[in-house]
């Protein structure tokens, strides 16, 4: 049901989204600011 | 094991949420929508959070940052819709904007879900709302929250109750159950008892 990320317009900024639950925090918690990896 | 429910919160209770405890000089008196945010704290429910809440929570604070320069230019409040196209937002505002989507996204019982692809009839759906008198933004949570089994739909929006209620019992909108915060907020404590 998640996606990796989640795009807010308003900033132009990309959010991570948990695509598990662990014991670091649960399906579906934005997980801060998601950024492309550098190549 | 526990059950989960799904419920949906109304932008405008996330706006509430935000001011009090995310933005300098605003607090008061806790108002319904931040005790009952606090009280879903390992609580039964579980908050759908759509791409569209986080826009419209974005854009009600991108219009609180703007409207603070407008006034400051000299215009009226009046003249704000007209002159918003001229002002932008600087990165330290957008900066506090993400703060607080992220801050309400990381809550642990919250679920940010994103609509991967609109299909022909989840347009009509929506469409059929929006001909129903029912904001643009309004219908899309509404749309979202049929997606995503919720139960309750948690607003203070008389107006929207009144309207989607009558869509409800023709089956237009599957069951879904519009709800005051108060009342909202009893049921969340008599099941936390």
């Amino acid at each position: 049901m998640a996606k990796k990320r989640i795009y807010n317009p308003v900033t132009g900024t990309y959010y991570k989204i948990r695509e598990r639950t662990t014991k670091y925090g649960r399906k579906g918690q934005i997980a801060g600011k998601w950024k492309p990896k550098k190549k | 094991m526990t059950d989960y429910t799904n419920i949906f919160l109304d932008t405008h209770l996330w706006i509430d949420y935000a001011w009090y405890n995310y933005m300098e000089k605003v607090k008061g008196p806790k108002r319904t929508a931040v005790k009952l945010i606090e009280k879903l704290e390992n609580s039964a429910y579980f908050v759908i959070f759509s791409q569209f809440s986080i826009i419209e929570i974005s854009n009600h604070f991108a219009d609180w940052f703007l409207l603070k320069k407008v006034i400051k230019s000299g215009f009226s409040y009046r003249e704000f819709r007209v002159q918003r196209k001229n002002y932008s937002l600087t990165q330290k505002e957008k900066n506090r904007i993400d703060e607080i989507i992220e801050n309400i996204g990381s809550k642990n019982f919250v679920d940010t879900v994103t609509i991967k692809a609109l299909k022909s009839e989840d347009l009509d759906f929506i469409f059929t709302l929006v001909n129903n008198q029912i904001e643009f933004f309004d219908a899309l949570h509404i749309f979202t929250a049929s997606k995503y089994d919720v139960k309750y739909f948690v607003t203070s929006d008389t107006e929207l109750r009144g309207r989607v209620q009558p869509l409800i019992n023709k089956g237009i909108v599957p069951k879904l159950k519009l709800i005051k915060p108060n009342n909202f907020l009893k049921i969340v404590e008599t099941s936390k008892n």
